[in-house]
Parts: structure tokens; sequence; C-alpha cells
């Protein structure tokens, strides 16, 4: 008989449900595809519900259900902060207490739980347990990676306590080594800078990161020696007298401003040259610290593979840097990485605490079927769906659709690619994609600014052919989730003379033969694409290749600015018709933009949905 | 609760306290030890 285990994440941002089915991830979904809220914080009745619909299960079938974070050791947190921070957190203690203690505060959030999943009238509901905030990263890391054993590191903003864990996994074992404490967190550092920078905590973090390459970190030895003390064991110390993160609901004041020349950033307003540099010179101390911790992993466990979770393991620049740095033989990163992938941690430490194994080890493969863990839709609903609207289609066979879609993408078409199920994470990796050609070097400002409607400086990842990467990419390992950065070969890269070209004008100067792919520095965000993981993406790059020789696509995620990656056909077509997106493969069926009504709908959509 | 009351519970409870714990034990270890070798604790 089967167990299976659900887990939950709620209430801070991004929750999700997830089930393990003995040990394995079967089901896992993010609240905000559903609720069509980014980064939704709300209980994921809808993400619970679709789990158990996708294994036929009641809640009577599931033995226990797991959340991801201790509420009691938080609020003990919370509490001590407050506290300690007195008599400067008054405003901060008025408007915190009451959501802690008042009735159904988050102190009882177990409770709470227990109640939502009641309302869903789907069966009795099992005992509920908490675990660690680090430990749920650290199972999701490790139980579900390809290895035997490994060296598991979780660097985030903050949990309970823990801001920064090292771990020794080894079969079904996670053994704790170390941490770092709040307030001393990597994740908060880099979250003060994105504030600074006038973007959205929690959210813009990976706009920062990829504002970094058009900067010279100038201020990265102020950061050294005003901010943060780094050991050479990786170890850190912040000086508190520069955030206000202790006192109230801002990340920084004052002493951050005479620091770095003057007041953050407005949100939406003009990005200059001060907050390139800062961008570049704190992604340069982020690599520097997650360098010398993994250099700390490697010396403390003796293992040659490492694991990585939290939400700075979403840092794909950082990341790539481990790798060229030599200092394990190959990384595996979780793709949900940030507190989504809570609930999957949360669910795998209590499944193998119940006897679970890990038969996958030892296959080569990990056991997260390729993050490919969200709702499918078969041909029959999309069919449903497509002719009780009316909306013109083609229905194709695979191959001649495939064929057809790789045609168009080398003729400069944009393409809506919805196929397969969901993936679980912030990435989107061939199921719920927008794709183009990424040697046009027109492509990346057509879809920034025609079709996501996102900042222009923002540059696209490319999805390569697993067996192909290396001739394109200097990437010594497989990179199927898109969390490695890698410097475009020289092979590829074209002599770049200089234009005279500053700032957001750098992105448009051609550094190789995939240009809508590569950044100002050279580098990309590379997804590997291999047979095995997603097949029906793997035939289309394929077909691609066969008739352009390049077996590159520009993948970006299948939405707008602001808006959570498309879930369902209503969802998707919505989105193409909004856009210039000329092009929409859903299942076997093929829509072209110009066969399509004009598209209107009441109020400006645009308007309604918040930026991020 | 009311913010009247949050405020003098804050000022005449968590206050103290927090001026108090600070003096033996600051639980955020925000003074920063010079001579630290490291910041991990176990």
């Amino acid at each position: 008989m089967s167990e299976l285990v659900l887990g939950i994440s709620a209430y801070y941002h991004d929750s999700a449900a997830a089930i393990v089915r003995d040990g394995v991830p079967v089901a896992a979904a993010q609240e905000e595809r559903f609720s069509r809220k980014r980064h939704d914080s709300s209980f994921p009745a809808q993400a619970v519900g679709y789990c158990l619909d996708e294994l036929g299960a009641s809640l009577q079938d599931v033995s226990a259900v797991a959340y991801y974070e201790d509420p009691r050791l938080k609020f003990r947190r919370v509490l001590a902060t407050l506290v300690g921070a007195a008599p400067t957190s008054v405003t901060s203690f008025r408007d915190t207490v009451p959501r802690w203690l008042g009735k159904g505060g988050k102190l009882r959030t177990l409770e709470v739980v227990r109640g939502e999943l009641e309302s869903l009238d789907r069966g009795a509901v099992p005992g509920i347990v908490a675990r660690r905030h680090h430990e749920s990263h650290a199972a999701s890391a490790f139980f579900p990676s390809p290895y035997q054993s490994a060296a598991v590191l979780c660097v985030d903003g903050v949990g309970e306590w823990a801001t920064t864990t090292l771990w020794h996994g080894r079969g079904t074992e996670l053994t704790a080594l170390g941490e770092i404490r709040f307030p001393h967190s990597l994740g908060l550092l880099y979250s003060a800078f994105t504030y600074f920078c006038g973007f959205k905590v929690d959210s813009g973090e990976y706009k920062l990161m990829g504002l970094a390459p058009y900067g010279v970190p100038r201020y990265a030895d102020l950061i050294r020696e005003r901010l943060i003390d780094i050991k050479p064991d990786g170890s850190f110390h912040l000086d508190m007298r520069y955030f206000e993160y202790l006192r109230g609901h801002v990340m920084t004041g004052r002493a951050f401003e005479k620091l770095f020349d003057g007041p953050r950033r407005e949100a939406e307003g003009p990005l200059t040259q001060r907050e390139f540099d800062l961008a570049a010179s704190v992604q340069q101390v982020t690599e520097e610290v997650m360098l010398r911790l993994a250099r700390t992993a490697r010396e403390r466990t003796g293992e040659s593979t490492l694991c990585l979770a939290g939400g700075v393991a979403l840092n794909c620049v950082a990341n790539g840097k481990i790798v060229e740095g030599g200092i394990f033989d190959e990384l595996w990163i979780q793709p949900a990485a940030g507190d989504a992938g809570g609930a999957l941690g949360a669910a795998l430490a209590v499944a193998m605490e119940h006897g679970a194994g890990r038969d996958h080890v030892g296959t080569g493969q990990d056991a997260m079927s390729g993050a490919l863990l969200g709702p499918a839709f078969s041909d029959a609903q999309i069919a449903e769906y497509l002719r009780g609207r009316g909306i013109a289609h083609h229905r194709l066979d695979p191959a001649d659709l495939v064929g057809d879609v790789a045609a168009a993408l080398a003729d400069g078409k944009i393409v809506g690619w919805f196929q397969n199920r969901m993936e679980f994470g912030p990435r989107a990796l061939g199921a719920r994609s927008i794709l183009g050609d990424p040697r046009d070097p027109a492509m990346q400002s057509a879809i920034n600014l025609k079709t996501k409607f996102r900042e222009s400086f923002r540059p696209f990842a490319p999805a390569v052919l697993a067996e192909d990467a290396k001739d394109y990419f200097d990437l010594s390992q497989e990179s199927p989730y898109m969390l490695l950065v890698a410097q475009v070969a020289a092979a590829r890269q074209l002599p770049v003379t200089d234009s005279g070209a500053t700032g957001i004008d750098l992105l448009h100067v051609q550094r190789s033969t995939i240009p809508a792919v590569t950044h100002v520095d050279c580098s990309a965000r590379v997804q590997t694409v291999s047979a095995v993981g997603n097949p029906g993406y793997h035939e289309l790059l394929s077909a691609f290749k066969a008739r352009t020789g390049c077996p590159v696509l520009v993948n970006t995620s299948f939405n707008v600015r602001g808006e959570p990656i498309v879930n369902s056909p209503h969802d998707a077509y919505t989105c193409f018709m909004r856009t210039n997106i000329d092009m929409l493969a859903m299942g076997n069926f093929l829509l072209h933009k110009s066969e399509q009504p004009a598209w209107s709908e009441e109020g400006d959509w645009r308007t309604e949905i918040p930026l991020d | 609760m009311g913010k009247i009351l949050l405020s003098v519970g804050y000022f005449l409870v968590a206050t103290p306290v927090g001026w108090a714990s600070r003096l033996i034990h600051d639980p955020l270890s925000r003074r920063r030890d010079r001579r630290a070798q490291t910041y991990w604790s176990a």
C-alpha cells in the first residue's frame, strides 16, 4: 500500500502544496497559478485540491500533512526581534503582535491549516506536523537529488531563526552540521539592495541579478567594510546599524542612503549607473560568500556533490560560479528552491521518517520528473475549451505540430508553447513557455516590450539540446532547471568593437550568434533539455536545429509582467490574445493569431495586473 | 487588541525587558565579536 504525504507552505509568500508517494514527488503546484495572484500567500486550497485530484485521492488516503515551518519557533524569533529592537519598534510591534496572537493568528497556524483542510470537504484530515523551515529546504534539495550522499547547503532570507544551514545528506538521512542565525542573512542583504534599487522584496531579486552585468562593482569593498564581515569559512555577520528590518517593515533607511550616495530609487523610476553598480557590487559579495560556503561544505562533509535550496539558490549566477570554481564535481539545485519548495521538502522529510526509500538513486536521474508536477490538460479538455469558445484552431499530428512550430520559429515568429504538466517552481521549462529564435538580434526587445511588457534590460534564457550544450556554452554539467549561468562558448561569440554604448544600450550590441539570449557580459542562464526529461520539448528543439542548424531557443515564462505563469488553456489563450505572440501550440492544437478575431475585454487588463 | 493597550504593553514591558536582556545576552548577536574565527553555530 502506497503512503501519501501532503506538504503545505503558506502565509508568507508563494504558497504551495505537494504530495509525495512513497518518497517520490508526484504532484506539486503553487497557489498563484490557480488564484492568478502572483506570489499568493493565502492557504493553497486550490493547489491542495489539484494534488489530491491528480492522484484520485482524498485526505483520508493521506497518512500525514507536513507544514513547512515551525510557527511557534518563528514567533519566538519575531518576539525576540521586536523586544530586542525596543524602543524603536513600537509601530512594528503594534502591527505584528495581533497578527500572531489574535484569533486565528499565525501562532495557531497548524490549527488554521487543519480548519482550511476540513473546509475543503475532502475527507478526514490526518495529523499535521511542522518541520523546520531549513529542514524543509534541505529535504527538498537532497532527497530528490540523484546522489546517494551529498553536502547540502540552504541559504535564504529567514525561516524561524536559521538563515544559512549546512547539512550532510546520506541515504534517507540529513544531519545538520551548522547554521547562521537571523538577523545575519545573505538573503536579506540581497533583499536590502533589491529594495534600495526600487524593486519589490521577495520578487525583484532576480531583476537585481539581471542588472548586475551592466555595472561595475565599485561598492563591493564598501559593502565588505561596513555591511558584512565575511570569515574565510563563508560565515558572516551583518552590521545591523545599516538595516531597518529589525525595527519596521522596510529594509533600509538613512544609514544606507548615506553610505550609498542618496535616497533609494523609487519603483519604476529611471535606472542610473548607481543602481547598476550597486547590483554588480552586492552580486559580487554574494558570489564570494557562496563560494566560501561551498568550500566549507566540501571540507566538512568530504562529499564531491552539492545540493542547494533556499531563495539564494535561485541566484543562478552564483550557482554558476560554484560550478566554474570546480569545488564540487557536480551541483544539483532544487527547481523550486524558494519557499514553495518548502511544501515538497516538508512532505519528503516526513515520508523519509516514515520509512520511504530513494529508489531513483543509481539511475542517474533525479526524482523531480523534470519539475513537471503540475496540472496537465488532455486534448479532449483543450478541444472542449476551444470549441466551447468558438476559437479557430487546427488539430495536427504531433510530428506535424512540431514541424510547423519549428518553421514558424525559424521565420521569426513568437510562439506560446503549452504542453504537458505545468512546472513546479518559478521557472518555465518548456511546458508553459514563450519561445523565439535566439539568432534574431531584435527578438529580445520584441518579446520584452511587446509580449511580456517588462523592463528592456532583462535578457532571456536559452533552452539548448543537452547533447549540444557544450558547443554553445562553457558548462561542465547539465542544467535542466535553468539554475546555472555559464558563458557563451568562445566559438559562438562575435568580436565586439567599442560602440560607445552604455547602460541598457549595451544589450543591443550583438556579442554572439545567439544575441537574444546573450547578456552584456556574454553570460546566459542555460536550460539543457534532454530527451528523457522532456521528450516533446526535445523534439521541438531538434526540429528547429534540423531546419536552422541552431539547437537553441529563447525560452521565457508564458505570462506577462506581474502575472503568474499560465496554468489552463483559458489562461494561455488570454495571454496569447493580449500580446503579440504569433502562434499558440496547446497539446496537438495550433492556433494562428492571424485567424483569431480582434481581442476585446472589459477594462484595461494592464492596470488590473499589479507590476512585480 | 487595541493599539493603545499594545503601546502601553510595549513601553512598560517589552522595552524594559529588551534593555535588560541586551545587558545580559543579545539574542540577535548584533555586537560583532572581532576575535571570532567563525559565525557558524552548531
